[in-house]
């Protein structure tokens, strides 16, 4: 999603990345993909920064369900810490076996801040019964394609 | 898509940790979504809301293995949903995941998003039910995280108006 209005969002920042392949998600924490990373400073005189990402994920490999455990990190002092409310438990677990694809749209809203931070997207699935891929996507011959990359936007008001 | 936006009527409101919301059968306003639109005329607005779904982990009056399956609408108002309450034709929609097997487990962000008219000074909000008490669910907390449970954590709304 777009927003054309430069006078009051300021500095949107989209991160453009297509190198991206999928990722398969366990139960231990890792950063989402390069393409949830984005280096960030807000304008001065913001109040607010914004983070947005519209996500893909898959139920490879565990076809029972899928559950997406993510949260915001900023990057600040020599550490990631997180960001109070942004954590996320996303997806399905059903008592049948369910090939499920799903997508995504969040945002986050985080008070602004002086200077230069790096954002991300950190994440895990909730446990081994739920192991997802992150960005797997399906082409229409039946093969498994190129990847469904996170596509994130930030900007500040 | 693009959105040419009046720099004056762009507005951005979050909800700092709402408390946990029950859907039953009956319509409740979901926290965060109502805004008032100060306008000096009727305009088109944009509004795209975004909230927290879960499942009824406690598996409660609805029984256990609720399945979710919700109806959602946007409405408006001039009165702030005093006696005038409007339901905006075109807005209702539903949330569910498997309604047929014996259990699903369901939980998901929804960021639904409406142009629609407003006139001066209008109140818009979402409202939300349960289809039946079977089909009852939770708003803004998951109950389950990074594979402890019960491990409760909370997702900020966040709401966004703007005049188009």
């Amino acid at each position: 999603m777009s927003y054309l209005n430069q006078q009051k969002i300021k500095r949107i920042t989209p991160v453009l990345d297509s190198s991206f392949s999928s990722q398969a998600i366990y139960s231990n924490l890792v950063a989402l993909s390069g393409c949830t990373v984005v280096d960030y400073e807000p304008p001065s005189g913001s109040s607010v920064v914004i983070y947005e990402a519209s996500i893909q994920i898959s139920w490879h490999p565990d076809a029972q369900g899928s559950y997406l455990n993510s949260r915001l990190q900023t990057y600040s002092s020599g550490a990631w810490s997180t960001v109070s409310n942004t954590s996320l438990m996303v997806g399905a677990w059903s008592g049948l076996f369910d090939e499920n694809y799903y997508t995504y749209f969040i945002r986050h809203q985080i008070p602004s801040w002086t200077g230069a931070r790096s954002l991300r997207l950190f994440a895990r699935s909730y446990n081994q019964a739920v192991d997802f891929t992150f960005g797997r996507s399906l082409d229409a011959d039946g093969t498994v394609g190129s990847g469904a990359r996170p596509h994130v936007l930030v900007y500040a008001i | 898509m693009s959105y040419l936006l009046n720099p004056e009527k762009f507005y951005l409101q979050q909800s700092n940790t709402p408390s946990r919301q029950t859907v039953s059968t009956t319509y409740i306003e979901i926290t965060g979504s109502k805004c008032q639109v100060t306008t000096s005329s009727t305009v088109n607005v944009l509004y795209q809301f975004e909230y927290y779904i879960s499942t009824n982990y406690t598996f409660g009056t609805g029984g256990a293995y609720d399945k979710i399956l919700f109806h959602v609408k946007l409405q408006k108002s001039n009165d702030n949903f005093s006696s005038n309450i409007v339901d905006i034709a075109g807005t209702k929609h539903n949330v569910s995941g498997d309604t047929v097997e014996n259990r699903d487990y369901y939980y998901t962000v929804s960021s639904p998003t409406f142009f629609t008219s407003v006139d001066s000074n209008d109140y818009l909000r979402l409202v939300i039910r349960a289809y039946s008490t079977s089909n009852e669910g939770y708003l803004h907390q998951m109950n389950q995280f990074d594979g402890s449970s019960p491990n409760q954590k909370i997702f900020d709304t966040s709401l966004l108006v703007a005049e188009i």
